[in-house]
């Protein structure tokens, strides 16, 4: 097995009247692809972005490349919120450029290329996209760096079928095998499960399972999607 | 580093570039409004209302201090902000200098027109001072009122700013603890100044020239300006401006 990337260790996140996550203990290895799956308010999202440096455990601590999150990890993790986080008077144009500033691991050649292919107009201004369309353009922003951690939060969310089908295409095809570690967190199970190497099932802001994608279909001899369906249904 | 703060500078002058032109529009039209009453109207009225848009501009600052940060929450942009690989208080100095860019030029338009309204008037009136020896003095002055003036309000948009980020650490009341926050903050301010006044006493100190009238007798008279306040509370302002950009980097969560 790979060395960890992110390691996690008795991490507790409390919000005021509800804890978010219990005690949660993790290590996911370099390269991978995890799913990060469960219903709504399972800790899917808080999660990612203990991860990503967005907010701060209660108890516990988390780990990437060995060390605490904080500004210098943020160079290589690369986090794609539910929201949409983009400045809406900016065009798309103005957008990858204000983004491409602030990483030395920018990939001008991708981010290019991925505006081509998400079909999305340089001088469209971002408050006159679609719901579909701004997905896109996070996606643009968050894989056109060659970050070692990314993290995608709901990149399927409210997005018509042939905007999934392009953000798919756009992960598979940017994704570097081994090198980059990924992280998805999604309810649309279906159209992501071929991807994960791992899968990681919260409920209740505790992990219920934790396994190789492979051994899981094997051992329930059922999809990813099936397995969901049984447990929490 | 210098490509990133300039990055996020031209992000914030453009997001309020729209504020300042409608502020700059407003301003041109009432100086032109008072400029077509100058026949009309008594001129010393005319050349006292010029002065309005510039009385309006510390609230200006004071209003971006309060929302620069309150709308990158309402519009998610926050998340934005927490996934740059920068420290705090880039945000920080880049909002203040964006917003003080604003607030030089909308300044010097406002005064601009004042001059022009109010050129002759000046002339007149220092004509009937010549005790003071030209108009030399006057640009001094005026040089010297206004750096006073903007750093108070820069130091006064630095106060809004932390009051609002520390109002971010509470999920309930922000608008109040803003506003308490902010009060705080200048009583705090104004009771550890004079200490650390202290430290600079050593500095020289500013004089502005005044005059007062009496029995058709002009008066010349000294205003003393100390530095050492200022630069105590300059300091104490950046210390707290340094706080609050710690918070957002280090605290704030989203």
């Amino acid at each position: 097995m790979s060395e960890a990337i992110i390691r996690i260790e008795g991490l507790v996140k409390a919000y005021p009247g509800v804890t978010a996550l219990k005690n949660l203990n993790l290590e996911i290895p370099k390269g991978s692809i995890v799913g990060l799956l469960g219903p709504n308010g399972s800790g899917k999202s808080t999660l990612l972005k203990l991860i990503a440096g967005f907010c701060q455990p209660t108890r516990g601590k988390v780990e990437v490349f060995g060390r605490p999150v904080d500004r210098q990890s943020k160079k290589h993790i690369a986090f794609l919120p539910e929201l949409n986080h983009f400045y809406k008077w900016m065009t798309v144009k103005e957008t990858i450029d204000f983004w491409s500033q602030f990483y030395e691991n920018w990939d001008s050649e991708i981010a290019e290329d991925l505006l081509g292919f998400m079909n999305l107009r340089p001088e469209a201004k971002v408050k006159t996209l679609s719901k579909g369309m701004k997905a896109r353009l996070k996606l643009i922003v968050t894989l056109a760096r060659k970050a070692s951690v990314v993290l995608l939060d709901e990149p399927f969310s409210g997005i018509d079928p042939q905007s999934r089908g392009r953000i798919m295409d756009a992960i598979t095809s940017k994704y570097d095998f081994g090198e980059q570690t990924l992280i998805i967190s999604t309810h649309d199970v279906l159209e992501a499960e071929q991807m994960f190497d791992k899968v990681i099932l919260l409920e209740f802001g505790d992990i219920k399972i934790y396994a190789d994608a492979d051994e899981l279909r094997e051992k329930y001899n059922d999809s990813i999607h099936g397995l969901l369906k049984e447990v929490f249904e | 580093m210098r490509k990133q703060f300039w990055a996020l500078y031209k992000k914030e002058f453009k997001e309020s570039a729209g504020l300042m032109v409608i502020y700059g529009v407003l301003t041109l039209g009432w100086l032109f409004l008072l400029a077509a009453q100058k026949g009309h109207w008594r001129i010393e009225l005319v050349f006292g209302l010029s002065f309005i848009p510039l009385g309006l501009l510390p609230f200006y600052a004071m209003l971006k201090g309060f929302i620069s940060y309150r709308s990158e929450w309402k519009d998610d942009t926050i998340y934005t902000l927490k996934a740059l690989p920068v420290p705090g208080w880039y945000f920080m100095a880049s909002k203040f200098l964006a917003t003080m860019t604003h607030f030089t030029i909308l300044s010097f338009v406002s005064l601009g027109g004042t001059y022009f309204i109010g050129f002759k008037y000046i002339n007149a009136l220092l004509a009937t001072i010549p005790s003071l020896g030209g108009k030399s003095w006057l640009w001094n002055d005026l040089f010297l009122i206004y750096i006073i003036f903007w750093l108070a309000n820069g130091l006064n948009y630095l106060i809004c700013q932390f009051s609002y980020l520390s109002s971010r650490l509470f999920n309930k009341l922000t608008g109040l603890i803003t506003g308490v926050t902010f009060l705080l903050s200048y009583w705090l301010l104004f009771r550890v100044v004079g200490f650390i006044s202290i430290l600079f006493k050593w500095l020289p100190d500013f004089t502005l020239k005044g005059w007062s009238q009496y029995n058709d007798v002009f008066y010349i008279e000294i205003i003393k300006i100390e530095t050492a306040p200022w630069i105590a509370l300059s300091i104490l302002v950046l210390g707290l401006a340094w706080v609050g950009s710690w918070i957002l980097e280090n605290v704030l969560e989203v």
